[in-house]
């Protein structure tokens, strides 16, 4: 290979940086639509992962923090709150955090909690959350088998401030139709149920009928994703369409092992409708790294994939409640 | 009537706890009617466990047998009535999963075994009992923590034990109610209960 065409391909592999760097001035973030699909078969469970954004709604940098009020560098902020928005901080000691925006002024959001690490001059987009009608259609445009109560109809659990709340679409019987509570269906529809930012949708079909496709689209983030979670379960979005692997996405950095499942964090990934639990080993006999949580002494499992389009079954049970998940390759 | 246990409200999330699991049930898709065809207003919504082999056919008559057999996880008693219709209920009730019911224990007596509905009148003169394929949540492992229990038309395995599937008016809900039965107790079962009571009133005079 010649001098020459060295230089051409290092320019070549630099000029996608180059123009990254460059957007970054104003928002670090690569809008590149997608579509993801993913085959929801009867008689079986699934985690969805929910990585895109349908659009960014404002972008800036924040003037005020960190408080549970965050001035933005944007004036005309408009009406953030009928439908569920969320602010994700791009930059800086917070940076991946995305969390609810419960209130909003012209010029400021406010939000449940203070941000850790959030300062002045980080940069933040804004982006409408996903609901169950944002997902799965406003009328089950997906065709998820409905029915007069959750017992008939195919299930989908999704994190509302942090507790998993049970719904299903009623389309028969007493009552009117629509995206119910399985708890209350007698309740009215909540179809903008807004489910909590970076996290994913436990899916539970019943048998019979045919597998629904379900079909994702809008602007994939990058960077970081540091979803809020709560002690127990929480089911959180694997927000990247690359695959990468326990081993190397560091979550390990980022949650707490122990020597044996019972002492650790879990991981629970869907594979054909069956979850496996994992830990991260970090001491005690036998060695460290990834171990399923059902044989702490078995073999090494690092090159367990984290498939895109699926979520991940949390169980924060030890040390601090905290999850990262770095984007693969970059960061 | 058994006495009904008094059911520890831990709330319904699944993140906080796994000491409960969530009975959730309703019954917009038939409603309940009398044995006349009038829309149950009011009465008694038990849910609990059945012994597997438990041979209704034998007992359908026998009301004792019945209670006898019967293991309550909870109860509900007062208007069925659920968005101002009578004849539909929507509960959803929060179960300790480490408790015992009637001296069975949730954990390994209860947990994975089918529920049982037992609908009846105020005053327990009509009966219908329902399961299905659904069963008590253990609530421990992986969430959801939930029983999803209805008796609707449609729902996975469902048997009207006592009773009839669909065979009262539309209360509303688009398709026939089911129906209670009136259980006229076998006449040995009289006897006994009359010969039962006969030998208290002679004790007490004693």
């Amino acid at each position: 290979m010649s001098k020459k065409t060295i230089l051409l391909l290092g320019a070549a592999l630099a000029f996608p940086a180059a123009a990254m760097a460059q957007a970054g001035s104003k928002l670090p973030v690569s809008r590149t639509a997608g579509i993801q699909r993913l085959v929801l078969p009867p008689a079986q469970l699934s985690l969805v992962s929910l990585p895109m954004v349908e659009r960014v709604v404002d972008s800036g940098t924040v003037t005020a923090g960190p408080t549970t009020t965050i001035g933005v560098s944007t004036t005309t902020l408009s009406d953030l709150t009928s439908l569920p928005h969320s602010i994700q901080i791009l930059s800086g000691a917070a940076l991946g955090t995305r969390v609810r925006i419960t209130g909003s002024t012209a010029s400021s959001v406010t939000v449940g909690a203070a941000i850790a690490g959030l300062a002045e001059g980080d940069q933040y987009m804004i982006v409408p959350d996903d609901t169950l009608a944002s997902v799965f259609g406003p009328t089950n445009a997906v065709g998820l088998r409905g029915g007069s109560g959750a017992a008939l109809a195919d299930e989908i659990y999704i994190q509302i401030n942090g507790t998993l709340t049970g719904f299903f679409y009623k389309n028969a019987g007493l009552g009117t139709n629509g995206w119910k509570r399985i708890a209350t269906p007698g309740a009215p529809p909540e179809p903008n149920a807004p489910i909590d930012p970076l996290t994913g949708v436990y899916v539970i079909r019943k048998a019979g009928g045919n597998p629904v496709n379900l079909d994702l689209t809008g602007y994939t983030v990058n960077g970081r994703q540091k979803p809020k979670v709560v002690a127990g379960f929480n089911i959180l979005s694997n927000p990247f369409t690359l695959p990468t692997t326990l081993g190397k996405s560091n979550l390990k950095d980022f949650i707490t092992g122990g020597a044996g499942a019972g002492t650790s964090d879990l991981v629970y990934l869907e594979e054909g409708g069956v979850l496996t639990g994992y830990f991260y080993k970090d001491r005690g006999l036998g060695g460290t790294g990834w171990r399923r949580a059902d044989n702490a002494g078995g073999a090494n499992q690092d090159s367990v994939v984290l498939t895109p389009g699926k979520a991940i079954l949390f169980r924060e049970q030890a040390g601090t409640a905290s999850f990262t998940l770095q984007e693969p390759f970059t960061d | 009537m058994k006495k009904i246990l008094t059911l520890l409200a831990l709330g319904t999330s699944l993140c906080a706890s796994q000491a409960a699991v969530t009975l959730n049930s309703s019954n917009f898709g038939n409603g309940l009617v009398t044995a006349d065809n009038s829309a149950l207003a009011s009465g008694s919504l038990r849910f609990g466990v059945f012994p597997a082999l438990f041979d209704f056919a034998a007992n359908s008559a026998n009301l004792p047998a019945l209670e006898a057999a019967f293991v309550q996880v909870y109860a509900y008693t007062g208007a069925i009535n659920a968005l101002t219709v009578d004849g539909f209920y929507e509960i959803s009730q929060s179960v300790d999963n480490t408790a015992s019911f009637e001296g069975q224990s949730y954990a390994t007596s209860i947990a994975g075994q089918k529920i049982y509905l037992w609908a009846q009148t105020t005053g327990a003169t009509q009966q219908a009992i329902f399961s299905t394929s659904t069963t008590w949540n253990s609530g421990v492992g992986l969430p959801p923590f939930d029983s999803n229990f209805s008796p609707d038309t449609g729902a996975p395995g469902l048997v009207a034990h006592i009773g009839t599937l669909a065979a009262g008016q539309d209360l509303g809900a688009g398709a026939p109610a089911h129906m209670l039965a009136v259980v006229v107790p076998e006449p040995g079962v009289t006897l006994s209960v009359v010969m039962g009571g006969l030998a208290l009133l002679v004790r007490r005079r004693r």
